[in-house]
C-alpha cells in the first residue's frame, strides 16, 4: 500500500486516476456510508448522500491542502453533504437539523432498514434526546472512533468544547441508561409480587 | 487481498455488527458493491460532462466577459452624457424661472402692492417673527372670527 501523499497524487493524476478512486470507494466507502447513516437516518437517504460524497471528492480532490488527513477531509465533506441534504429536504422529509426527538425517532421506525429490538430501542430513545450537536459528537466518537481533534476540524469548534459536550453527553446517556435499568428492574419486581 | 486490505475488511465488518447489534441499523445485501458500481457510474457521467477543453472554456469566457464590457461602458457612457445635458437644461430652466419670476414679482408689486408675495418668501420670513407674535397675532384672528 502507498503512502497518504502518494495516493492523493494518483487521484490527482490523469493516467491513474480511475484505478485510485476505485481503491478509494474501497477504503472509505463502509466507515463513510455509516457516518452519514447517522445523521440523516434513512438508508435511502444515506444512499444518496453517499453518492453525492464520493462525486464532491472526485471532482475535489485537486483542491485538497492536505492539512488533514485523506479521512477526516472526507468525513467532512460527508458531514458537509448530510447538512445539506438535511436543509434541502427539511420539508419534504420529517426530520430536520433541529429535529427533535420524537422526529428522530419516528423517522428511525419508518425505515424498512430499521431492525430494533427493545433495548437497542431504548438506547436510540437516550441517544435521541441528546441535543442535535450532542448526538453528533457522540456518533463520532463513540460509533466512528474519531479523535478529538478530528472531530473539532470537522465540525469547525474548539476541542475543548466538543470534550465538554462528549462527556456531558456520556453523562446523561449513562444516567438515563440507568433510569431504564431501574426501571426495568421495578417493572420484574413489581410483576413478581403481584 | 494484503494485510492492511484484510485489517480494513474486518474493520468495516465490525462497523457493520455495531449499527445492527446496537442500532438496529442494517443494510440491503449486497449494498455495498452496488452501490461503489452506482458512485462510478455517476463519476464516469461526470467526466464525460467535462470535455469541454480548457482554452475554449476561456475563450468563451473571455467573449463573454468582453460583450458584457462593451455593453455597460456604452449603456454608462449614455446615461452619463444624458444626465449631464439634462443637469444643465435644469439648471439653464431654474436660471431663467428665478429670472422671470423676479421680473414679474417686481412688476406685481409696484402695481399691486404686497399681495403678491411668492409662498416661499412667507415661510422664509416666519423665521425671523418672534413666536410670542405669532401667537398673538393666531389669538386675535380666532377673537375675531368668533
Amino acid at each position: 500500500m502507498v503512502n497518504e501523499s502518494d495516493f492523493i497524487e494518483q487521484l490527482i493524476s490523469e493516467t491513474d486516476r480511475d484505478k485510485a478512486f476505485n481503491k478509494l470507494i474501497d477504503l472509505y466507502q463502509v466507515r463513510l456510508y455509516w457516518h452519514i447513516r447517522k445523521l440523516v437516518i434513512t438508508h435511502e437517504n444515506a444512499d444518496d448522500v453517499l453518492q453525492n460524497t464520493f462525486i464532491r471528492v472526485y471532482k475535489g480532490i485537486s483542491k485538497f491542502s492536505r492539512q488533514s488527513s485523506l479521512y477526516t477531509w472526507m468525513y467532512k465533506i460527508a458531514y458537509n453533504e448530510s447538512i445539506r441534504f438535511l436543509e434541502l429536504n427539511k420539508n419534504k422529509h420529517s426530520i430536520s437539523i433541529e429535529d427533535v426527538s420524537t422526529k428522530y425517532l419516528n423517522s428511525l421506525l419508518e425505515d424498512t432498514f430499521f431492525e430494533a429490538d427493545v433495548l437497542q430501542l431504548k438506547l436510540q430513545t437516550v441517544v435521541s434526546e441528546l441535543n442535535y450537536k450532542q448526538r453528533q459528537i457522540f456518533n463520532m466518537k463513540y460509533y466512528d472512533d474519531l479523535k478529538f481533534h478530528e472531530i473539532a476540524s470537522i465540525l469547525e469548534m474548539k476541542e475543548g468544547t466538543i470534550k465538554t459536550l462528549y462527556y456531558n453527553a456520556v453523562k446523561f446517556i449513562e444516567s438515563n441508561i440507568e433510569t431504564l435499568t431501574l426501571k426495568k428492574k421495578t417493572l420484574i419486581q413489581n410483576i413478581e409480587n403481584s | 487481498m494484503n494485510a492492511k486490505d484484510k485489517m480494513n475488511q474486518i474493520k468495516e465488518d465490525e462497523l457493520n455488527k455495531i449499527h445492527s447489534d446496537t442500532l438496529g441499523l442494517t443494510i440491503p445485501e449486497n449494498y455495498f458493491s452496488n452501490s461503489k458500481n452506482e458512485i462510478l457510474n455517476k463519476v464516469l457521467a461526470e467526466k464525460e460532462t467535462k470535455v469541454i477543453p480548457f482554452y475554449k472554456k476561456r475563450t468563451s469566457w473571455l467573449a463573454a466577459a468582453s460583450v458584457t464590457l462593451l455593453l455597460g461602458l456604452s449603456i454608462f457612457r449614455t446615461y452619463n452624457s444624458q444626465n449631464q445635458e439634462n443637469i444643465t437644461n435644469q439648471l439653464t430652466d431654474s436660471i431663467v424661472q428665478i429670472d422671470n419670476t423676479t421680473t414679474t414679482n417686481n412688476a406685481n408689486n409696484t402695481t399691486q402692492g404686497h399681495n403678491l408675495v411668492p409662498e416661499n418668501d412667507i415661510i422664509v420670513s416666519s423665521l425671523f417673527v418672534e413666536e410670542k407674535e405669532i401667537d398673538e397675532y393666531i389669538t386675535n384672528r380666532l377673537l375675531e372670527d368668533m
